[in-house]
């Protein structure tokens, strides 16, 4: 029974110091308690690297293939649909750039579309090549990563029948195809032509 | 009670016992883990804490009445290697003060690291809440452990008001644990705003503006005005400022009263400093006469010249003037004055064009860029520009020349350069600042009635050889869009280098992508690269 009893007050003993232990221990969280500042917060200081814009040889994909990818004869009554494919090699994806070379007698460029809702296009005619500039909205946080992916929509007009190419070109005059990732890294994509008959 | 019942009570009274140890154990181990984690595995950050202290803690304001509020920014442990290297700090008011104005932070006590050199990112103050972010480009060894920022502040009605720093929104880099220090102490201040407003004098430098040439010298008149009607000033003691940099003081008079335009014995004198390696003046002055012969335009002239082009201001920094007044003290109101020094137009004493001395023909030029509404902090207020001219007869095109221009708080950016050309010709203009697209101008007073619409043919630029007149290109806007490394066109990788970068304040981010040079990446200079797309390249 002693022994019993004995067990009973250690017991209680034990009881007592771990809630002791606890009261003060929650006493002094709570009162040495401060808002931690977020982790992600940028400060005055904090080192930010911008990568250089790196020009690597050949990197990713960009490919014009045509809407219909069953033909490669239209019509000259009617308008063609050429999409743009992108593969970006999981990069993240913020801009690109895309220049396209064409006949200018043999089609009337209509119109360009973004395949992708967060990205708009701005187009831009010259006197034989289109220029596009493709801009991630600022609202958008979701990664861009291209893996075949239809980024825009061209439609162009015949203006008289032939055989005739679009032409994906690295540079002409100030402008550029490729690709800028999230880190402003520069991705030149490897290129593709694409022969249209118009008949 | 039978022994089968006993031997099932004891045993339930076993498994509730065995039940409040695993409860008491698993809550234990939770607590002593939360302590650990929080508190022991962060023993060192704790140690890396700073105390905002705010000085005086309590005061008493008349409506209206301006006071100078000192904010310390201590590490706990000033033990030589906790030293702060940049701040982003909010202070709001509650209550009857507004907030007037705060200082950039300097080092405590004041002059002892002159070494110190930052760059202010942000000062925005509003009425009721100011945030001052600035960040300091010295090596770790050369920071300072203390800084002090002055707050100025102003009793807006009776009542009371308090200041009160908002810890949120307030970090404090430097030499700590994940560079930010911890908040330690950090004060609230309380102050009563007492009656009506008291008498008040206004302090004036005149004239307002003033535009003279280099090497030109030209008065600066320090008056005391609107003193109320039968009263006068029995003392005053003012600390003016100016840039050591573009003026050179030949002069400052002793007071007279302008109401008589004499009565110079009135007037003793305490301090005359003169401080031409600070830009700074202390003059404090004691009037000694009969109470009713006190005078009531106290005015001082100074002789001052500009020593090279740029503009600034003539400040009154600090003010205290007494009066036979009930109070004592008038409440004063401050109007300073701004100077432009502009070339002097002849060989002498002319400033250093940075673009080059060897031409026969100097050129000054005044430009505004797209989203600069004034004048950026002094880190950011520089930017190297390419000029180059086309002789339209022989349509051959000059090197470019690249200059720094400088912005006044207008957003006006001032600069100067040099070509070896043929005068008998007419010239096109071309000009292409660091984050902008290239501009053609054809007309020496070009205007636009839609930012960035200018466009022309044919150059009608006439020059002269030495010093031509400024070319006053401020009514056209440089629109941006060609960030470094520029390639003559927006395309892309300026636009997603901005993005990539919005929100970041630090020196490579600003310096390569922040546009309108208010020392942030953020939407303004998205918005503005977005709104270049329309020109898209350099016009050629």
């Amino acid at each position: 029974m002693e022994n019993n009893q004995s067990n009973k007050k250690i017991f209680i003993y034990l009881l007592i110091m771990f809630f002791a232990f606890f009261i003060g221990t929650s006493i002094f969280l709570i009162l040495n308690n401060k808002p931690q500042p977020p982790s992600e917060k940028e400060t005055a200081t904090a080192p930010t690297v911008i990568p250089p814009a790196e020009v690597k040889s050949t990197e990713g994909a960009l490919s014009l293939i045509l809407d219909q990818e069953d033909k490669t004869s239209f019509p000259k009554d009617k308008e063609i649909t050429i999409n743009l494919e992108a593969d970006s090699m999981e990069k993240n994806i913020s801009g690109y750039d895309v220049v396209i070379s064409y006949d200018p007698l043999a089609f009337e460029f209509v119109k360009a579309t973004s395949l992708l809702t967060d990205f708009n296009i701005y187009s831009y005619k010259k006197e034989s090549y289109l220029a596009f500039v493709g801009t991630k909205t600022l609202q958008s946080q979701a990664p861009s990563v291209f893996d075949k992916t239809k980024i825009m929509s061209l439609i162009f007009r015949p203006l008289k029948a032939g055989q005739f190419d679009f032409v994906l070109k690295p540079v002409i005059n100030k402008d550029n195809t490729n690709f800028i990732t999230d880190e402003t890294e520069t991705l030149n994509p490897a290129l593709n032509e694409l022969k249209v008959e118009i008949y | 009670m039978r022994f089968g019942e006993v031997v099932i009570i004891n045993k339930s009274m076993k498994k509730i016992k065995l039940f409040v140890i695993a409860v008491v154990i698993i809550a234990g181990s939770l607590f002593m883990w939360q302590y650990v984690n929080n508190f022991l595995s962060k023993s060192r950050a704790a140690v890396d804490r700073v105390d905002l202290t705010l000085s005086p803690k309590s005061e008493t304001l008349k409506v209206g009445e301006e006071k100078t509020i000192v904010l310390l920014i201590k590490p706990q442990l000033v033990d030589g290697d906790k030293k702060i290297s940049g701040i982003d700090l909010t202070i709001a008011t509650e209550g009857n003060i507004s907030i007037l104005g705060l200082t950039p932070p300097a080092p405590f006590p004041l002059g002892s690291n002159t070494n110190l050199k930052g760059a202010q990112l942000i000062n925005d103050v509003k009425e009721k809440q100011a945030r001052i972010a600035y960040v300091y480009t010295n090596p770790s060894n050369e920071l300072s452990s203390v800084l002090q920022i002055q707050l100025r502040i102003k009793g807006t009605a009776p009542g009371s008001g308090k200041l009160v720093i908002n810890k949120e929104k307030t970090e404090i880099a430097g030499i700590a644990i994940g560079n930010i220090f911890e908040l330690g102490l950090v004060d609230e201040t309380s102050y009563s705003v007492s009656g009506q407003a008291g008498p008040s004098v206004t302090l004036q430098i005149s004239p307002k503006t003033t535009q003279k040439e280099v090497g030109e010298a030209f008065p600066l008149t320090f008056q005391i005005v609107n003193t109320p009607e039968g009263k006068g000033i029995s003392a005053f003691t003012i600390n003016l400022s100016y840039d050591k940099d573009l003026l050179e003081i030949i002069s400052v008079g002793d007071p007279i009263d302008a109401v008589t335009n004499g009565d110079k014995d009135k007037f003793t004198q305490g301090k005359k400093e003169i401080n031409q390696n600070k830009g700074e003046i202390i003059l404090s002055y004691l009037s000694t006469v009969a109470q009713d012969q006190l005078p009531k335009k106290p005015k001082i002239e100074i002789q001052v010249k500009g020593k090279k082009t740029g503009t600034g201001e003539f400040k009154i920094v600090s003010a205290q003037v007494t009066g036979n007044i009930s109070e004592n003290e008038y409440q004063t109101s401050i109007e300073n004055a701004s100077y432009d020094i502009v070339s002097d137009g002849g060989p002498t004493n002319t400033p250093v064009p940075t673009g080059g001395t060897d031409g026969n023909v100097k050129l000054n030029l005044k430009l505004k860029f797209q989203g600069i509404l004034g004048k950026p902090a002094d880190a950011l207020n520089k930017m190297a520009v390419k000029i180059k001219l086309l002789n339209e007869l022989t349509e051959t095109a000059t090197d470019y020349k690249s200059a720094d221009f400088t912005a006044d708080d207008k957003g006006v950016w001032s600069g100067n350069t040099s070509f070896n050309i043929d005068v008998n010709a007419k010239y096109i203009l071309y000009v292409k600042g660091p984050y902008h697209i290239q501009k053609k101008i054809c007309d020496e007073k070009p205007i636009e009635t839609a930012d960035g619409t200018y466009s022309c043919i044919k150059g009608n630029i006439s020059l002269k050889k030495g010093y031509n007149d400024v070319f006053d290109l401020t009514g056209i806007i440089l629109l941006v869009g060609d960030l470094p490394d520029q390639n003559g066109a927006v395309d892309a990788y300026d636009i997603s280098l901005v993005r990539n970068n919005l929100g970041k304040t630090d020196e490579t981010s600003v310096a390569n992508s922040d546009v309108n040079r208010d020392g942030i990446v953020d939407t303004q200079d998205y918005s503005s690269i977005i709104a270049a797309l329309s020109i898209k390249q350099d016009e050629e």
